[in-house]
């Protein structure tokens, strides 16, 4: 389990990152938790890879003036699972899961995000709170809504010279109860199904916003927007709730593979789709 | 003790290797590093079933560090050995073993084809790459139900419908009559599933040709040293038995997949000798261990129960369809005859038990011997149908059970399915048993007499629990000789034991082991024994094994025969040690050997104990010799060879609890009990260990591992990232009890326990969940127990009743 030769370049600072990127051979690594395993298995024979790690200017997590919280590319799962966004419930259940710890303590969420597993967590995650990501290049910045950005396995929005720099993630607020549940196959611990699910009552009890995504049930992750739709204006009856998870799959081609078919996988998205609006409402009304 | 030795035998004392092992200082194969080292890497078929063309190595032979490559032509030495065939007189195996490469054709994905010998791993790993295979593609076929059917893909010419044997035991007839006629008949298809072991060190061979003697030497991480050294001369390379040293250094674990003989020992012996002697070393990947080390069970079977209505089991019928893969592993085709076959009435009296057995070729990676190696499969038969048994007259599970043990009066038992073959006129008997008093600790342990209260509780919580049985008995500490040996039985070698033991002039002790550990805790157990037998601190004592010059023959560890076999020539050669020492005592003492007791290591004049020489005082003497009596040697150094006159049976029951998600079929085991006979324990600490494991790889078995195949014989599990190995998180802790019902066939009254946890723990959790999903009108599911299986069978119970 040896990777292909390959050539390898520390970028020490962002600049000198952007120049790189995109060049002929070139792959960017950063916790390389995805990376390696595919270059050991020789799945991905890189030329160059070209490593961003030390870009200390891409970890951090701050908040920005308008209360959003913006998460620094490079920071790590643990990280993220340690800072302000632990506020949200929907990071404290999935952060915890993802990998394992040393997958937790290198990983970034910048490469999570740019690497698109449509099996991995943090892009439901994000779809569901509505994140921007945000790329640079040598032609300037790009701010990408998240919903469109992720468009299919392994592939994303972003050109090939861009390189994710910040993750904008809306403040944690007292009328949202979000959470994450999920259904794993057991030997990776990727997602079968997962469901980010976010809802906001703004002033009343109907649910004004809300943000249902899923992972492992789709090409890519996913945002399930008819059935957000179907839960505006409801308070989160059961009947609602229900009705909401019915529409979990619309639109979809449901994924099958040898842990589980498109049928159970089908199943169990309206099931957890459920499971995940019920604990946000919980979460919600606490 | 009076030479202040605590007594250790029967004492949790801590491991003697563990330091080694948990420091990072043991030494496994692939830390050996030899002056002037190089590297092997083999090129395995990415095809499961092709003809080989044509093999172009020359732009590899070129790409740097690479000093040879290899193709199967290349070398004159015979194909593996198939040491254990189906036996009876009337029993044709037609046998197709592995080239050391292949060379005219690949049977399944993962067969080695070629071999680069390069100055670095990554050299070679990069060189396989420029290796041209034309390769013919054919189909394939991975069922070995549906392989043996008209029309399937053909692998061997010599095995028409894939058919290695068809093989069976018992009374045909009588069976049939019974069943006939009886009063309820139950008829169960039941798949045991593949499984791909996971020992934590994958296997590796280091081969050193010698060419000033024309010798060879091979480290290599194996169970069974000595008969590889047996196994590569005699029947593989043709070089004399006494010009081959195999040493098998630190073992990290095995599980059965390293008794074998492998292609790459003589493949790395081979490549040694045409470098010029420098040591050849070959490590599989992982991923390369999938497709290249032996599987697991894979079984497909029929059974028919049949018996009274008030629970009494008159007749087992069982066929049995035992995938061995694409070509037979050492011992494949013993695996689920003599160790399956023979045991599949369990620890019941069934008058009329018969058994058919086809082994099957397929396009998958051979199956030979998995922790339990056939008892697991037999007892999962068994279980299953005493279960479906129950279910069918509506008796409870434990009582019909209880109704057909085989009393404790009725030993020795004359097994029905056959295992009392007669050899040179002697039968072998299940020697003893008792096996009430283990149900009903466990069952009490369980609650099982609150199962329906437990069962509403979880309903109410969204869950269907079950419990689950499994009594079972198993048979172990293989084997006797002329057991093995019999007509048509056996690996064309025996299963004796051997052991040395040296008392050097300052009273220490060296000790041989022809048995094997892999880190089963051997070191230490042979030291309690040997300190409990002369007397002397475990200190004083140290344990040499593996390594064939050096130390007498021996058959290696599996079958869990260590404790019983391999302790046992222990404890006669430090009989002899005792009685020569004794000897000299007496000559010393100028006494009568028979006035002198021997108590710990102290040899005593009877009556007058302060007349005494102790063992390190004889030992010094005697090893300088320069007094001696009469015709006695020198040197206090004896050795034992030791056969077994029976196998042991260690039994018990567990039971297990599981909760299913009713909604998505997701499966909890929530407790697991374990009451295990395993004899007199050397100790109990190790045996816990070996319950813990063997428990967690049945329960793995049963819940969250199996191999997938696709139909073009792709292996689709092909690393763990598809293949679920069980960790502790997901696992209940334990909780173990014990029955003692002494070995009557050794002096320590041990049976040995590698094996008992696995070869109960698969039944108990399929009883299990088999239970939970009763109420639903579900009568049997196959393992494993995925959160798809279990919520497809209850949505087709549910369509079934809407």
């Amino acid at each position: 389990m040896i990777p292909n030769t390959f050539d390898y370049q520390r970028a020490s600072s962002l600049d000198e990152a952007l120049g790189l990127v995109g060049t002929p051979g070139s792959k960017v690594i950063a916790g390389g938790m995805s990376l390696l395993p595919l270059m050991k298995l020789r799945l991905a024979s890189p030329e160059r890879l070209v490593d961003i790690g030390r870009l200390n200017e891409l970890r951090g997590v701050r908040q920005l003036p308008d209360g959003r919280l913006a998460i620094g590319a490079l920071t790590t799962y643990s990280e993220l699972a340690d800072s302000p966004a632990r506020e949200y419930g929907l990071i404290r259940d999935a952060l915890p899961d993802i990998g394992d710890v040393q997958v937790r303590n290198r990983g970034t969420v910048g490469g999570s995000v740019a690497h698109c597993d449509p099996a991995s967590d943090l892009p439901a995650v994000l779809l569901a709170l509505g994140a921007d990501i945000v790329a640079r290049s040598k032609r300037g910045e790009k701010v990408y809504p998240v919903d469109g950005f992720f468009t299919g396995a392994f592939t994303t929005a972003l050109a090939d010279d861009e390189l994710v720099t910040e993750i904008r993630l809306m403040g944690p607020r007292d009328d949202a109860g979000s959470a994450f549940v999920s259904l794993s196959q057991r030997a990776s611990g990727y997602s079968i199904v997962g469901v980010a699910a976010v809802v906001i009552k703004e002033g009343g009890s109907a649910i004004t916003r809300a943000g249902i995504a899923l992972t492992g049930v789709g090409e890519a992750p996913y945002r399930a927007k008819a059935a957000e739709a179907a839960l505006l204006g409801n308070e989160g009856t059961a009947e609602s709730i229900a009705e909401a998870a019915a529409h979990a799959i619309d639109g979809v081609t449901v994924a099958g593979d040898i842990h589980a078919d498109s049928e159970y996988r089908a199943a169990m998205a309206v099931i957890y789709t459920r499971r995940a609006i019920e604990a946000a409402l919980v979460r919600l009304h606490e | 003790m009076a030479t202040g030795v605590q007594d250790v035998l029967g004492s949790p004392v801590k491991r003697v290797e563990d330091p080694r092992f948990i420091t990072g200082k043991g030494r496994y194969l692939d830390d050996i590093k030899l002056t002037g080292m190089v590297h092997l890497a083999i090129l395995r078929s990415p095809y499961a079933h092709a003809n080989i063309r044509s093999v172009d190595a020359s732009k590899a032979k070129a790409m740097p560090g690479v000093l040879a490559v290899i193709v199967g032509a290349d070398i004159p030495w015979n194909p593996l050995p198939m040491a254990w065939p189906a036996g009876g007189s009337t029993v044709k195996n037609n046998v197709s073993t592995p080239r050391i490469l292949a060379t005219d054709s690949v049977k399944w994905t993962g067969e080695g084809v070629a071999a680069v010998v390069a100055e670095t791993p990554e050299q070679a790993i990069d060189a396989l790459e420029a290796i041209d295979v034309d390769y013919e593609p054919l189909a394939a076929v991975v069922d070995a139900e549906k392989a043996t059917q008209p029309g399937a893909v053909q692998l061997h010419d010599n095995a028409p419908n894939n058919v290695v044997f068809d093989w069976t035991v018992g009374d045909k007839a009588g069976t049939e009559k019974a069943i006939a006629e009886a009063e309820v008949v139950v008829r169960q298809r039941l798949v045991n599933h593949r499984l791909i072991p996971n020992p934590m060190e994958v296997r590796g061979d280091i081969g050193l040709y010698n060419p000033g003697t024309d010798e060879y030497t091979v480290w290599m991480s194996s169970q069974t040293p000595h008969i590889q050294r047996l196994l590569l001369a005699a029947f593989v390379t043709g070089i004399p038995e006494h010009k081959i040293r195999c040493i098998s250094p630190d073992v990290g674990g095995a599980f059965g997949t390293k008794i074998f003989c492998y292609a790459d020992m003589a493949l790395v012996m081979w490549a040694s000798k045409l470098v010029g002697g420098r040591p050849v070393k070959w490590v599989e990947s992982r991923r390369e261990s999938y497709g290249s080390t032996i599987h697991g069970r894979d079984h497909i079977t029929y059974v028919e129960i049949a018996g009274k209505r008030d629970g009494e089991v008159t007749g087992v019928k069982v066929k049995t369809f035992a995938n061995l893969g694409g070509r037979l592993s050492t011992i494949g085709p013993g695996v689920p005859t003599t160790l399956y076959g023979r045991v599949l009435s369990g620890c019941y009296k069934i008058p009329n038990v018969y058994a058919e057995v086809t082994g099957v070729y397929t396009n998958t990676t051979f199956v030979d011997a998995y922790r339990g190696a056939g008892r697991p499969e037999a007892t999962y038969v068994i279980e299953r149908a005493m279960d479906l048994f129950a279910n069918e007259i509506g008796m409870d599970r434990a009582a019909v059970r209880r109704k057909n043990f085989i009393p404790p009066d009725a030993f020795p038992y004359d097994n029905p399915s056959g295992l009392g073959i007669a050899v040179n006129g002697e039968k072998i008997y299940v020697d003893s048993g008792n096996y009430e008093p283990a149900l009903n600790k466990a069952l009490i342990a369980a609650g099982y007499d609150d199962l329906a209260k437990l069962k509403a509780e979880a309903k109410t919580r969204g869950k269907l629990l079950g419990m689950g049985l499994s009594t079972y008995i198993e048979v172990c500490g293989v084997a006797p000789s002329k057991w093995i040996g019999a007509v048509g039985e056996g690996w064309g070698a025996a299963m004796w034991e051997s052991s040395n033991i040296k008392v050097h002039l300052t009273g220490k002790v060296i000790v041989t082991m022809g048995t094997q550990p892999q880190g089963q805790g051997h070191e230490t157990t042979y030291s309690q024994i040997i300190a409990h037998e002369l007397g002397i601190p475990m200190d004083d004592i140290i344990v040499q094994h593996s390594d064939t010059q050096g130390t007498p023959f021996g058959y290696g560890s599996y079958g869990s025969r260590t404790a019983s076999v391999g302790s046992t020539a222990a404890i006669k050669a430090a009989d002899k040690i005792k009685d020569k020492a004794r000897r000299y005592a007496a000559h010393m003492l100028e006494a009568s050997p028979d006035d002198i007791e021997v108590i710990g290591a102290e040899y005593r004049v009877k009556g007058s104990p302060e007349k005494k020489k102790t063992l390190q005082e004889i030992a010094f003497a005697l090893d300088l010799g320069f007094s001696l009596p009469g015709d006695m040697e020198p040197y206090l150094d004896e050795t034992a060879y030791y056969d077994t006159p029976n196998c042991t049976w260690p039994f018990g029951t567990h039971i297990a609890i599981v909760e299913i998600d009713e909604e998505t079929g997701e499966t909890e085991l929530t407790r697991y009990i374990a009451v295990d006979d395993v004899g007199k324990k050397i100790n109990p600490m190790i045996v816990d260990g070996q319950l813990h494991g063997g428990i967690a790889q049945g329960i793995g078995q049963a819940l969250w591992e199996t191999a997938v195949y696709g139909d073009d014989g792709q292996l689709l599990s092909g690393s763990m990232m598809d293949y679920a190995l069980p960790r502790a998180s997901w696992l209940p802790n334990f909780e173990l009890d014990e029955t003692i019902t002494p070995s009557p066939v050794n002096p320590l009254g041990v049976k040995g326990v590698g094996e008992a946890g696995a070869i109960a723990s698969t039944a108990a959790v399929a009883n299990a969940v088999n239970d939970a999903l009763g109420p639903l009108g579900i009568r049997h599911t196959d393992m494993p127990f995925t959160a798809q299986t279990v919520w497809r069978a209850i949505q087709s119970a549910k369509g079934a009743r809407a």
